[in-house]
């Protein structure tokens, strides 16, 4: 017979006289902590060792042979609470301080011999203040947060790739936990239990010493005749007086299970050459059957911000000194507003096995991304700068397309993947508990026109709760060269075929405190 | 004689008074018992301090400490403070949906319910997802060996619940939950749960230790144990939305 449950005793308060003595009682404190105050961080060492390409089509001299990277790293997170328990607010920091040194370098010679290169500076190995995250969120009410400072926004679901994220400085997909850096930005944000509305504006940094920024938004009035660019190359600033910045409304929501974003930004010479552009972004993420996540995350807009190559300019170095004196230029933004619609679009599933492990796929559809004769045309650009490089000549701003220079300056990435093509296909495998305390990753990005790409294997050893070691590898795969872009001497190379990095591989301990 | 006519009044006021005291009572119905056990192990709110220690084969241990956040029926958010390792991992549970940020990663990221939670004995559900009313229906069972104790057989009804089956001994003098036995489809014991160390936390009377036992890596179990447990809080709806996470 159904009886009324609050008939029954109550198993939250009864208990028989003989258990009684067994249960004990816990004294709640007097009064809710109204700030909470969590740190952590960690010391880290990395010792790399990398095979030079010499011989390959970009140039290898700033590629070093071995690296040492010393990395001190503090994250504070602060809570505020009401005398209720309500948040009121919070902030965070996330600051790391590095200290680098690299040697070892090599280069072709002008007969195409391997020829040492005398240990010399090179920018991405100074030592460095990194600010990944430092922010203040005010809460004044439920549904209204108001943030400030610098932050890593990412609302897609893309796993090893975001074409949505305009804000942040690009990942690394081989090594993702080098790439915390935000932007600095302010953002409003309204959160519903099934829905959030978010508006952010952000502001490239535009001088910044040690990692630490000296300006926002304008290129400085002082004297400054260069600075660098996302590559971390030196451009010209004198005559830039337009604000670089980036704006977003983004609609969440929670629908069937499913999450789902809705983007539209406003850029403006912000992490590329589009001035005052639209785009649209969507994303959706789903679990199927508790086991299968697919997601989709596509961006959209008129125009292209790639450059563009004359390929009849760059066959050899006398057509393209042809061009420049007949006042044609051999390269630029000649698609940035063309009118065609453009998206870049990743679709992934995820199966996640039960036991920590999870195996992803993906495929990435670059819609800006280069076709075959344009290919053609950038490779060649690639071999003539390569050459002028190797005769002493100093490489333009934007030459370094496919190579592994840092996308945020004095951020160390090992690997940062701008696709120039149209298709690719990434794998990853993660089995977070392979044996007690040992965890795998392995990733595969592969440019499907030419099979190009990279395998990055990772095995960690937590030693102790407070202590992992890493071992790391980073190969190119050169792929199938008759399928690669066809360059002004007859010779055809693969996308990551050109890469000045055969293979790398490090060596990282981590003690967490 | 006047002393004596007042005592028997007075215990016959005393035995009346027992008498309404303990109702007379049938048994409790599966579903009754089945509601019982999520208002002990999981109430309507609270928020908690939850150590947890990860045996291993080897006798290693792991351990683990989170602060939880529980509203309703369907929303549960955890904060990792120990070890360092994880600290500032959270995870977080929606209705069916389950997500953990990554600090490292500086995102969210889905998770399935039957993913281990932190690599330990338990899964993401039992700690995250106690609403058994919601994932099962209960039948009662005999269990001639425990006559102190109810048996309660769970069979699932949704798909996203953890387990396909679930045997379920509760104590009958309070109807504290004892042991555990979770199954699959198949009918392999996955795991086993013992209750033990029962608190009083202001008011609220529940096991303050679950021991897990792996049934397949036999040498492997996990220690949950709670430290603290406040049933007064009132979170706000928006602590439990995807956007909060990380902050």
């Amino acid at each position: 017979m159904a009886q009324d449950a609050a008939a029954l005793p109550d198993a939250g308060t009864a208990a028989t006289p003989e258990q009684s003595a067994e249960i004990a009682l816990v004294v709640p404190a007097d009064a809710p902590q109204r700030l909470l105050v969590t740190t952590n961080g960690w010391l880290d060492s990395r010792q790399s060792y990398t095979r030079v390409g010499w011989d390959r089509l970009l140039p290898s001299r700033d590629v070093p042979t071995w690296s040492n990277l010393s990395e001190a790293n503090i994250q504070l997170k602060l809570r505020w609470k009401d005398k209720d328990g309500q948040d009121v607010g919070d902030g965070g920091a996330d600051v790391s301080f590095l200290y680098q040194k690299a040697g070892g370098y090599w280069t072709a010679d002008d007969t195409g011999q391997q020829a040492r290169v005398a240990d010399h500076d090179v920018a991405t190995y100074h030592p460095a203040a990194i600010v990944s995250e430092l922010y203040g969120n005010w809460r004044p009410s439920e549904h209204l947060q108001i943030l400030l400072g610098k932050k890593r926004i990412t609302w897609g679901p893309g796993i090893t790739l975001n074409p949505t994220d305009l804000l942040n400085p690009p990942k690394d997909p081989s090594d993702p936990t080098l790439q915390r850096a935000g932007a600095w930005l302010a953002r409003v944000e309204a959160p519903f239990e099934k829905w959030t509305l978010s508006l952010v504006g952000a502001a490239k940094v535009t001088r910044q010493y040690g990692g630490i920024p000296g300006s926002l938004l304008y290129y400085p009035d002082y004297p400054a005749l260069t600075t660098l660019d996302n590559n971390g190359n030196k451009v010209a600033t004198a005559d830039d007086t337009r604000p670089h910045f980036a704006t977003a409304l983004r609609a969440y929501g929670l629908w069937h299970e499913t999450d789902i974003n809705a983007m539209v930004y406003m850029t403006q010479l912000y992490n590329d050459a589009f001035t005052w552009k639209p785009r649209l972004g969507l994303s959706a993420s789903h679990i199927f059957a508790n086991a299968w996540e697919l997601h989709v995350e596509a961006l959209g807009q008129t125009g292209s911000a790639r450059l563009q190559v004359q390929g009849d300019c760059v066959q050899s170095l006398a057509t393209a000194v042809g061009c420049v004196t007949s006042g044609k230029p051999v390269a630029g933004y000649s698609k940035l507003d063309d009118g065609v619609f453009r998206a870049k679009a990743i679709a992934g599933v995820r199966y996640m096995f039960g036991d920590a492990a999870q195996v992803s796929a993906e495929y990435l559809y670059n819609g800006d991304g280069y076709n075959s004769n344009e290919f053609s045309s950038y490779i060649s650009a690639v071999q003539l700068m390569s050459s002028a490089a190797r005769s002493g000549l100093t490489l333009p701003s934007g030459a370094g397309l496919a190579t592994p220079a840092p996308s945020d300056p004095g951020s160390p990435q090992r690997f940062a993947f701008d696709p120039v093509r149209r298709h690719y296909a990434l794998l990853s495998y993660q089995q977070s508990q392979i044996a007690d305390d040992w965890s795998v990753i392995g990733l595969v990005l592969m440019d499907l026109e030419d099979f190009s790409g990279t395998l990055a294997p990772t095995v960690t050893w937590s030693a102790r709760e407070w202590l992992s070691i890493t071992a790391a590898g980073f190969m190119s795969i050169p792929g199938v060269q008759s399928r690669g872009g066809l360059a002004g001497d007859g010779t055809r190379y693969s996308e990551f075929g050109v890469n000045p990095l055969v293979w790398r591989a490090f060596l990282s301990a981590r003690l967490f405190y | 004689m006047k002393r004596l006519s007042l005592t028997i009044v007075r215990l016959a006021l005393a035995g009346l008074g027992a008498f309404l005291a303990v109702p007379a009572m049938a048994d409790p119905t599966a579903h009754d018992l089945l509601a019982k056990y999520d208002a002990v192990m999981g109430p309507e709110s609270f928020e908690s301090v939850i150590a947890m220690t990860a045996h291993r084969d080897d006798g290693s241990s792991r351990a683990y400490k989170m602060r939880v956040l529980k509203k309703g029926d369907d929303k549960f958010r955890a904060w990792f403070d120990e070890p360092a390792a994880v600290r500032g991992q959270e995870m977080l549970r929606q209705g069916d949906n389950l997500w953990v940020y990554m600090p490292s990663l500086k995102r969210a990221v889905r998770l399935a319910n039957r993913d281990s939670f932190q690599g330990g004995d338990f899964n993401n559900a039992d700690v995250l997802r106690v609403n058994y009313q919601a994932d099962y229906s209960a039948t009662l069972a005999a269990d001639a060996g425990r006559a102190d104790a109810w048996l309660l057989e769970l069979k699932a009804k949704t798909k996203d619940a953890a387990y396909d089956s679930i045997k379920l001994w509760m104590r009958k003098a309070d109807l504290q939950p004892l042991k555990g036995e979770y199954y699959t489809a198949s009918g392999k014991m996955l795991r086993a749960a013992e209750f033990s160390e029962f608190k009083n936390f202001a008011g609220l009377v529940r096991p303050g230790k679950i021991v897990m036992k792996n049934m397949i890596a036999t040498q492997r179990y996990s220690i949950m144990s709670w430290d603290s447990m406040n049933t007064k809080v009132n979170p706000a709806a928006t602590k439990f939305v995807l956007d909060d996470m990380g902050k």
